[in-house]
């Protein structure tokens, strides 16, 4: 969108790859409210896992859009033994993805960590909560 | 590329520079902060990361 204004003069337009993008954005967070739902872990993770199936073919649309449908945005510049970019942007095209790549990477890493704390936590919780009723049954 | 069209991007690549770096960082260090913060709740031998 950022882009658009400066090289169509519009922040936005019913295009096929804008509006594939947006799609697959309301999917994405579709998934995050399904994996925040007030349920089991269990049946929150199956439940999100396949909401997460059903973005597959959405990415699918996201990268064939500008083939399928010819509007403002133009087809693929990359591709197998035909791109269309000159060499200093493809190579600052790949130092971008690389460099992305690994933040991803490493962010990935750091929510997995996030993630199991919070179980760990979770359990903690509970163990605590069983404790404290075996005492008050002992007692009474 | 003239000046004038340079000019008068620039601005948006800035500010696309701004979001998505900016918010890279913003993420990470929430999750950083958060991690440490519920390492202290874990006892130490669940601590898979310190």
């Amino acid at each position: 969108m950022l882009w658009g204004r400066p090289t169509w003069g519009v922040f936005w337009v019913w295009d096929a790859r804008l509006t594939s993008t947006a799609m697959l954005l309301l999917l994405l967070l579709g998934y995050l409210a399904v994996r925040h739902l007030d349920a089991d872990r269990s049946v929150r993770s199956k439940r999100a896992a396949i909401v997460g199936l059903l973005l597959v073919p959405n990415v699918i649309i996201v990268r064939e859009s500008v083939n399928w449908w010819r509007t403002l945005h133009q087809t693929a510049t990359i591709s197998l033994g035909d791109t269309k970019l000159d060499g200093l942007m493809l190579f600052s095209l790949f130092t971008g993805f690389v460099s992305l790549l690994l933040v991803f990477i490493w962010l990935m890493i750091h929510r997995f960590r996030l993630a199991w704390l919070e179980e760990q936590v979770e359990d903690e919780g509970l163990d605590l909560a069983i404790a404290e009723r075996r005492a008050e049954g002992a007692v009474s | 590329m003239t000046l004038a069209a340079l000019t008068a991007t620039w601005p948006y690549v800035a500010a696309a520079w701004v979001i998505v770096l900016g918010g890279i960082g913003v993420y990470a260090l929430v999750t950083v902060m958060r991690g440490r913060r519920l390492s202290r709740r874990v006892p130490p031998e669940k601590r898979r990361w310190s």
